[in-house]
This record gives structure tokens, sequence and C-alpha cells, in this order.
């Protein structure tokens, strides 16, 4: 085109030819222009309809896209939740893996301690056993051996006392001194032996326990001992005691050695006085005989329940040391504990425990 | 005339103590001793060697004896009708309550424990002398 309107020299029939030529080939070029034009919007609108498919088909892309997105969120969720889940779960797991291993040493541990607790176990039992046998052993020997020891002492004190009966005074000084002595060993000496062979008894036979009233006990303790609180003017006051369980007869011997103590340890010059009372402490009660003596220090407030074991010189108060080793075995025979309290010049409060009996639980 | 009390006791010391026991007193009497079961037996039986034995009018008799013990002294002279009627005094120093029991089911005639003190010993030795030798009557 650009050509033809360059070229103006040419005619007018040239041009009107031109022209129908150029108007030919422009409608023939309209004409393919309209055809393509129909043709492009026949594929227009094939393409539209393509189009709407294609927008209704991306529509539903879309949707299945967004609902794979919403579904994809939620898979999300779930899987983060899962993952929170198994990060929990594997913390938790590995918690419970130090915890099983932690029980696993415990138990380890356990099992170790376990046989160590028996082992220990094993020997206290057979130490028990061979303390018991050994005691019952000791027993048998002290009583057998006061029991045996008894006959020849009674010959040695018989005949020096005889000879002393005859022949006091009649040798020299000398001799009546050696003779007391010898004397005063045998008599020492039995006495030694009837404690011993009282202590042994006390353990040997198994003990049948019934319900004592310890007022009686008391009062057959106090006539055992009329004579001595009558020289000692001891005064003895006592409240109603309960009735507990016991046996009768190694009761009287607890109160009788506890009194006597408390009216031989009487302050110098003074009128021995002495107090029993009784309280109840859960299922036992506990008896207190208490007086106003020369006391004891703290120190030997333990030492003084062993057997022979004495705190003073035969001289300044006699007796033997056998009279609270007797009451600690028949009150832990009973199933009770004795102790004292006390302080030099304070006198002392022996006290003991004794079990109630059924009906008064 | 004086009672004849015959002593069986293995322990010389403890007759000799029966015998100043017997001596403090008035009461005469005429003691033998011998110091086991068997002994005492033949002295009963004036078996030898005791074939001039004078028969006893009261038989003290410890239990504890070596050979024969005293308890089977007690069974056979009991046991026997030429010495039954002898009384048998049983003097020891068991108190076990069986020794007790035993000693009177076989016809003991009295049971007594040697004292231990010695003035306790002679005051039993006085009343057994007293009571068997003077105040009863002996076949």
């Amino acid at each position: 085109m650009k050509q033809i309107v360059t070229n103006e020299p040419i005619a007018l029939a040239d041009y009107t030819h031109a022209i129908e030529n150029l108007l030919e080939d422009f409608g023939a070029e309209r004409d393919r222009i309209t055809d393509t034009k129909s043709a492009l919007l026949n594929i227009l609108e094939d393409s539209a309809a393509e189009k709407a498919q294609i927008e209704e088909t991306q529509r539903a892309v879309l949707n299945i896209l967004e609902d794979f997105m919403i579904e994809q969120a939620r898979v999300s969720a779930v899987q983060r939740a899962m993952l929170n889940i198994l990060d929990d779960f594997s913390a938790e797991k590995n918690s419970l893996q130090e915890t099983q291993k932690a029980v696993l040493n415990i138990l380890e541990d356990f099992e170790t301690e376990k046989n160590k607790v028996e082992a220990i176990n094993h020997t206290l039992t057979k130490r028990t056993e061979e303390l018991a046998w050994s005691n019952a052993e000791l027993e048998q020997f002290a009583y057998v051996a006061s029991h045996d020891l008894q006959e020849p002492l009674r010959m040695v004190s018989s005949f020096v006392m005889l000879l002393q009966k005859r022949y006091q005074g009649q040798i020299d000084d000398k001799a009546d001194k050696y003779i007391y002595y010898a004397v005063d060993g045998a008599k020492r000496m039995q006495e030694l032996i009837e404690g011993l062979l009282e202590y042994s008894r006390a353990g040997r036979s198994e003990i049948a326990l019934v319900p004592v009233d310890l007022n009686e006990v008391l009062r057959r303790a106090l006539t055992n001992l009329r004579r001595s609180i009558e020289e000692s003017q001891a005064q003895v006051a006592a409240q109603p005691l309960p009735t507990v369980s016991g046996s009768v007869q190694q009761l009287i011997s607890v109160f009788q050695n506890l009194i006597s103590n408390a009216i031989k340890f009487h302050k110098p010059n003074s009128r021995p006085h002495i107090w029993i009372t009784s309280r109840h402490a859960g299922a036992e009660w506990i008896i207190s005989v208490k007086d106003d003596g020369i006391g004891m220090e703290l120190a030997y407030s333990n030492k003084i329940f062993g057997i022979f074991q004495r705190l003073h010189t035969r001289t300044e108060y006699p007796g033997t040391g056998i009279g609270l080793a007797i009451c600690k075995k028949v009150i832990e025979r009973h199933g009770g504990r004795i102790w004292v309290n006390s302080k030099i010049g304070e006198g002392a409060n022996f006290q003991f425990t004794l079990h109630a009996t059924a009906d008064q639980l | 005339m004086s009672k004849h009390l015959l002593l069986v006791e293995d322990n010389p010391a403890d007759a000799e103590l029966v015998r100043v026991g017997l001596d403090e007193s008035s009461i005469p009497t005429k003691l033998s001793v011998v110091q086991n079961g068997e002994e005492a037996l033949a002295f009963v039986r004036r078996q030898a060697p005791y074939t001039e034995a004078e028969r006893p009018d009261l038989i003290l008799l410890d239990l504890n004896l070596p050979k024969i013990d005293g308890r089977q002294v007690l069974r056979e002279l009991k046991a026997d009708p030429a010495y039954k009627q002898i009384p048998i005094v049983v003097l020891t120093s068991s108190v076990a309550p069986g020794d007790v029991q035993k000693a009177y089911e076989m016809h003991a005639n009295s049971y007594v424990k040697k004292q231990v003190d010695l003035d306790e010993f002679m005051r039993v030795i006085h009343s057994f002398e007293s009571f068997w030798l003077e105040i009863a009557k002996l076949p």
C-alpha cells in the first residue's frame, strides 16, 4: 500500500481500476476478513464455550484445590498435631526410658540391698538363735552351778560356823578374826549363790500370765518386808493400783525388791518415805516406786540393773546386787520395761510397765 | 534305853554335822553310819560285814548315794516284811517336787531338807531327834 501512494503520476482509470481492484481486493480481503472474522468468531465462540468450560473446569479445579487446600491445611494441622504428639511422645518416651532406667537401677540397687538385708537378716537370725541357745545354756549353767556349789559351800560355812561357835575366845584374838572373816565370806557366798539361783529361776520356766491385782501384790510384798519397815519406820503411801496381766509371785518379788531398796538407801537419820503410784499409757500401766532416799548419779542408772552390780561397798550398804537384775528380768519377761530417774541426794523413782488386762483395753 | 539310829550318808562332813546335832541334846542315842545303799541294806539285813549289827530303830536316809542310791534302799526295805516297819526319814538337799512325791509313794515316813544355814540344820536335827527318838512310839 505504501508503494501505491508514492506513485502519483498514474491515470484515473488506472486509479479507478486500481481502486476497483483494490476494492475488489479489499472486498475479497473483506470477505476473507469476514470469513476470518466469522471463523474467528466461531473460534472465539468455540473458545468462549471452551473458556466457559475451562473456567468451569478451572473453577472446579480451584474448588478442588480449595477443598484440597483446606484438606491439606487440616492435614497439616493434623500432621502438626501428630508431630507434636509424636514429639511429646518421644519426649515422653525419653523420660519414660529414663524412668525405666532409673527404676531398673533402683530395682538393681534394691536387689543388691535386698540381698544385703537378707544376708544381714540371716546373720541376725543365726546370732539370735545362738544367743538364745547360749542364754539358755548360761541359765542352765547358772542353775546347776549355783545348786551344786551350794553343797560344798554348805560344808565350808557349817564348819567355820561350828568352829566359831565352839572355839571363839579359846585360841587368841587373831584366830577369832580369821574365823570371823571365813564365816563372813561363806555367808556372803551363800547369799550370792541364793541370788543366782533366784535369778536363774526367774528365767527358767515359762510364766503363765493371769490377771493380777497389784494391790494384793503390794500387800503381800509389804507383809514380807514387815520387819524392815518397822525397823526403819518407813512410810509407804500407795494409790489404788490396777489389775495387770502377770505372774503373782514374780511381781511380788519386783515390788519387794524395789521397796526394800527404797528403805535400804534412805538418807542417814531420816525416815524413808515411799510413794507407789500408777498411770495408764495405752495398753500399758506404768507403775512408779518413788523414794526420798540418797538417789544416784544418772551415769549409773543403767548399770544398776546388771547382775551383781553395786554402787556401794558392803560396809556402807549390804546386799548382793541381784535384786534389780531380778526385777529387770521379771519385767522383761512380762513384756515390759524398767528404768530409773534419779539424782544424787534427791531420791529415786523406779518405774516399770506392765500390760493391762484384756478387758481394760 | 537309848534308840539306835542308822544314818546312811556318803558325805562324812554331813554325817559329822548330824552327830554334832545329836550330841547337843540330852536324848541318849546310838548312832551308826554307813556310806552307801549297798552297805545300808547289808547293815539292816545283817549281812557281811555287818553280821553283828544291831537292828536300827530308825533310819535317816540320804537319797543321792553312790552304787545303790537311797531310792532303791527305800524301795527294797519297804517291800520287805521283815523290815518295812522300821521308820525311814529321808534327809536330803533335794527339794525337787518329783523327789518328795516319789519318796512318799515308796512309803518314806517323812521327808526332811538339809538346811543350808548351820543353825537351821541343827534345829532340824534337834526337832527330828525330839520327835522320832523321844515323842514317837516306835515298833
